[in-house]
């Protein structure tokens, strides 16, 4: 289908995107609009790209500060429950121990520690990725089902303020993509 | 995308394996690898290999075996197992350590290689995971089995019940069920995450509408975003960062189940080193015995290559050694101590009813798998299938030497005792085999078995090699 | 992370120490002499108190000679950039085991003074002696400890002249034959090793046994070699004076190791406690007793805090594992801590008074002079053998196609 009949049917845009065929193009792709002044946008990639996220300006990665404060609250709720169950709520004498046998709850106290600690690098991973999400725009775009097989993906949403359809679309053409499509949002 | 060619898995070209220093054959880009591994889940039925409906329906035959095993123990109870007074462990615990230490090799390739930057992983990781959780499941079952009243596990909880009891956290045995649980789970999340984006690729490449929606569904709408890659490979790191301690501590606390206790043979402070040592080594050896004919099945020589193979028999014979070590220090420590109980113990150990055991053990573990110092055997692939096997049973002697040996001569001779497993101990254990292997050939069957988006990376590696890092490095 | 195919385009520069490192060995070298004298007035002053702060400052300073072949067996075993471009400074630790042999001769002197198994009357009394009597004696104690110097110097040595003979000829076959050396190496090194601990300091105990005790110290050795190594490394190479080799990838590797050490020590450590702890058997937990026994307890909870949660809070860190300055403050702090803990594990069995220390000099924890000079006098002509030997050659490995490659972000 031709780009006119899109952009005149279509009632909502969610953005621009450019195809590619390697890694590189793309990092490329986004250096330049980067350098256009573009800020809302997003990579598509079939595996990690190192330094692909850093070039559309992503900045801060929380991940491991929300593990470190997972980890932290489990190995205090292992601990706290262990000397709980034992000094507070069932207090009785095992072979002479203390009733505060700390050597002995060390390996609970690791274990609710690492528990606690994955499941928050699971979850907050998909929290802050937005994820399960049943619907994104970007699956639209027929060809974007590469996008998790063999081919690279560079979107520019229509919420950029520097987006004008024309334009951008031009601008994805002028880097060199293999392909270059109006995503209906 | 399934195999374009109407042929048999069995019946496509024969690929070569590319040899020792290679991780992937030639001539792979991203879109072959993902078809490749991704076409053997999309493969129809009538065009899958036959020794793979060979080994389901056999695997499936000792599943009904183990379930019958467990009815027969509900209905009439522990007393149809070999365990009595002092052996009041046996098989329970013998093949819950064994299948426990199994899966700890699954965590090992995929969590300390990943740390390690070994590039040889990647094709492996994956299966090892799934075996890793099967393993687990496996594992699980024997203690709670072996409870008596296996219908009140949740017991070992701490919850609040109505009699304000709480579970006694001095003991190991509560360790365990945190250990356990927490290892299952995490696996579990692990393996799950590495999962997401291969998902998505099976779902993306899905011949029917409703294989796209599971995996639309599992793949939780995983678009590739860059910035979720980067969150979702800090969240990976992070991940393999906290299983390995994880694992590590798993079997430190199996071994401190043992180590806790009084009982000469058990107490001794090297066992959580060598426990975990020997958990790893008997992993590699399960994963070998896998994937050696997986690879062949599957025709995927290309893609698990014998630099693979090769390498899994170096951490193989090197982790041998460390257990090697362990049987020194105990054997040592146990004459140097001056000990009456600890003499008698290794005394016995060796030249006792069950002597033979541990003269089969010295074999098994230390003795024939030195043959992997030569290369020559290391390049045979049927041979290191053979001394896997070897390793599995041999790790399996080791469990049953330190729980029968040590029990079986208490401390005082009106208490001694002989150990005899029963018709239904076997059948349980041997049930547990098939339960595993039945879920092995359903995850070939059901999700990619290699991490497609790991392979990906690897082939852009290998055309960019300037770039990255390679084995060569480490 | 770093390139690795085109460094044999930038030949390996041939960088000696410094003029600095020349006054740390002078200065070190006196150091030694001076305290080798009030050694000698230790001797005569107080024998017994001087072998027993001997056998502490022996352990410490040995630890790196035998941390070095270890580390050094094991990185050619398992290979790597770290190792390649480490290894000068871990061959150098091995060179000094000679020197660490002659520290040992000086110890046979005062076997009586530190080991009850060389006395009759209380082998006679104690039913662990007598047993141990075929293993603990002076001819077979002497003739292990000779074979495990002999077999350490015949593997650290030839590996040695495969380095020097590589350096030479760049012959690239030497790499494998190397590797094929050392891994065998490393099994009998682990084992003579850890025998050599059972000797040294477990034997001093008149009860104790644990099978973990040799490789939690050879554990704790690699740790302080790793911590040395790093020290000098990021001191040596100040001023960016090898072009970016040492630089921050393999400082991160070897950060990480000295991080999975920290962790390892503290596993074997911690496992050896949580095991005897609830056992309770007497001929187990007096050697804890012995330990947590008045002022030694606040030295154990000092070790627990130095040796495992400060240096372990500290590596978590990526940042301060790629900056020199601030790892090097990491090392040297391990380095102290090491100390205290070696103190720890060896002294209070000859100062406390309990069934397992029959020869104690004092009832409690002492520190005594002859403490200070066995360990400037021991550390300081070790420290002076060990920087002549990393003098004589090149700080790097000059054919070696694995040594860390070049990279532009300098050190400081």
């Amino acid at each position: 289908m031709s780009q006119e009949l899109v952009l005149s049917e279509l009632p909502a845009i969610h953005g621009a995107m450019a195809e590619f065929d390697t890694p590189e193009e793309l990092l490329a792709a986004c250096e330049r609009a980067r350098a256009a002044g573009y800020r809302r946008m997003d990579a598509y990639a079939p595996m990690p790209v190192a330094g692909l996220a850093e070039t559309i300006g992503y900045k801060r990665n929380k991940v491991a500060f929300c593990v470190l404060i997972g980890g932290i609250c489990g190995a205090m709720f292992g601990f706290g429950l262990l000397e709980w169950m034992t000094v507070v709520a069932y207090p009785h004498n095992v072979g002479g121990r203390p009733l505060n046998s700390w050597p002995a709850y060390i390996p609970i106290t690791f274990e609710t520690m690492i528990l606690f600690a994955s499941l928050t690098a699971l979850f907050s991973m998909l929290a802050m990725n937005g994820l399960p999400k049943p619907y994104h725009p970007v699956f639209n775009v027929p060809a974007f089902d590469r996008a998790s097989i063999d081919k690279f993906f560079l979107c520019i949403e229509s919420s950029d303020p520097n987006f004008r359809i024309e334009d951008t679309l031009q601008f994805l053409r002028d880097t060199g993509a293999r392909e270059v499509t109006v995503v209906p949002a | 995308m399934a195999t374009p060619e109407n042929l048999k898995v069995s019946e496509l070209p024969e690929i070569p394996d590319p040899g020792a220093d290679e991780i992937l054959g030639p001539g792979h880009n991203y879109a072959t690898v993902t078809e490749r591994i991704g076409g053997i889940v999309y493969t129809p039925w009538k065009r899958w290999p036959g020794k793979w409906w060979i080994g389901a329906i056999i695997s499936f035959i000792f599943v009904n075996l183990l379930m019958t095993a467990m009815y027969v123990l509900f209905f009439r109870g522990i007393g149809t197992w070999g365990v009595n007074i002092p052996i009041g462990w046996g098989f329970a615990i013998i093949n819950f350590v064994w299948w426990i230490g199994i899966g700890h090799a699954g965590t090992l390739i995929s969590a300390i290689l990943f740390l390690l930057r070994q590039d040889w992983r990647t094709s492996i990781n994956r299966f090892s995971e799934a075996m890793t959780l099967f393993a687990v499941a496996c594992a699980g079952m024997f203690p709670i089995l072996h409870l008596g009243r296996p219908w009140l596990a949740y017991w070992l909880f701490p919850y609040p019940n109505s009699m304000w009891l709480w579970p006694q956290p001095r003991s190991p045995l509560e360790w365990d069920v945190f250990a356990v649980s927490t290892y299952g789970t995490v696996s579990l999340v692990f393996w799950y995450c590495g999962l997401i984006p291969d998902l998505a690729s099976m779902r993306d490449m899905a011949p029917h509408p409703w294989q796209q929606r599971i995996y639309g569904i599992l793949s939780l709408g995983w678009r590739g975003s860059a910035i979720h890659w980067h969150r979702y490979q800090k969240a990976y790191l992070l991940l393999a960062g906290l299983s390995t301690p994880l694992v590590l501590s798993v079997h430190t606390i199996v071994s401190f189940d043992f180590a806790i206790s009084i009982i000469p043979g058990w107490h001794t402070t090297i066992f959580p080193p060598y426990f975990v040592a020997g958990a790893i080594y008997s992993g590699f050896a399960m994963v070998l015995t896998l994937i050696i004919p997986l690879r062949s099945w599957y025709n995927m020589r290309d893609l698990i290559t014998l630099r693979h193979i090769d390498a899994a028999a170096k951490f193989m014979l090197g982790t041998g050694l460390i257990v090697a070590y362990g049987y020194s220090m105990e054997a040592f420590m146990s004459w140097y101590s001056g000990d009456p109980y600890e003499k008698f113990m290794y005394w016995n150990r060796i030249t006792g009813p069950y002597g033979f055991t541990y003269v089969l053990l010295i074999l098994c573990n230390i003795a024939l798998p030195q043959s992997l110092w030569s290369r020559r055997v290391r390049h045979n692939i049927g041979l290191v299938w053979v001394l896997s096997l070897i390793v599995n049973v041999g790790m399996w002697l080791e469990r049953f030497v330190i729980v029968v040996t040590s029990l079986h001569r208490d401390f005082l001779p009106s208490s001694w005792g002989i150990y005899i497993p029963t018709k239904w101990d076997w059948a349980t254990y041997t049930g547990t085999l098939g339960f595993f292997m039945l879920l092995i050939f359903l995850f070939v069957r059901l999700l990619p078995s290699i991490s497609i988006f790991e392979v990906r990376e690897v082939v852009h590696h290998i055309a960019h090699p300037r770039e990255v890092y390679t084995e060569k490095q480490l | 992370m770093s390139d690795h195919n085109h460094d044999e385009l930038i030949p390996v520069p041939d960088i000696r120490l410094g003029p600095k490192a020349t006054s740390v060995e002078r200065v070190s070298g006196v150091i030694g002499a001076l305290g080798l004298l009030l050694c000698v007035a230790a001797y005569f002053a107080n024998r017994q108190e001087f072998f027993q702060s001997y056998l502490f400052a022996f352990i410490y300073w040995s630890g790196f000679a035998i941390g070095g072949i270890g580390v050094l067996l094991m990185g050619n075993t398992v290979g790597g950039i770290w190792c390649v471009t480490s290894r000068r400074f871990l061959e150098a630790k091995m060179r000094t085991l000679p020197i660490v042999f002659l520290f040992f001769l000086v110890l046979l002197l005062g076997l009586k003074d530190i080991y009850p198994w060389t006395h009759p009357d209380l082998v006679a009394h104690s039913p662990y002696l007598h047993q141990r009597q075929p293993y603990l004696n002076v001819p077979f104690f002497i003739a292990r400890i000779v074979l495990y110097f002999a077999i350490w110097l015949f593997w650290g040595m030839r590996l040695y002249r495969m380095s020097d003979r590589q350096d030479a000829t760049g012959d690239p076959t030497l790499r494998e034959r190397m590797r094929a050396f050392s891994a065998p190496g490393l099994l009998i090194f682990v084992l003579t090793a850890t025998f050599a601990y059972f000797d040294w300091i477990l034997s001093a105990d008149a009860q104790y046994y644990s099978t973990v005790y040799g490789a939690m110290i050879l554990i704790g050795d690699v740790l302080q070699t790793f911590a040395l190594t790093i020290l000098v490394m990021v001191l040596a190479s100040r001023g960016d004076r090898f072009g970016g080799r040492i630089n921050y990838s393999v400082l991160h590797d070897l950060g990480n190791l000295m991080f999975a050490f920290t962790i390892f020590w503290t596993y074997l450590t911690a496992s050896q406690l949580i095991i005897t702890w609830p056992a309770n058997l007497p001929q187990e937990l007096q050697w804890y007793l012995d330990r947590v026994h008045g002022f030694w307890k606040w030295m154990a909870a000092f070790v627990a805090l130095t040796m495992f949660a400060i240096p372990f809070l500290a590596l978590l860190s990526q940042a301060r594992k790629r900056d020199p300055q601030r790892l090097i403050r990491v090392a040297i702090w391990l380095l102290v801590a090491r100390l205290v803990d070696i103190f720890w594990i060896v002294m209070p069995t000859f100062r406390d008074l309990s069934p397992s220390a029959p020869l104690a000099t004092s009832k409690g924890f002492t520190i005594y002079w002859t403490d200070f000079a066995a360990f400037f006098g021991l550390g300081g002509i070790w420290i002076y053998v060990y920087l002549r030997q990393l003098r004589r050659r090149p700080l790097l490995p000059l054919r070696d196609p694995r040594v860390s490659p070049p990279m532009p972000e300098v050190l400081a």
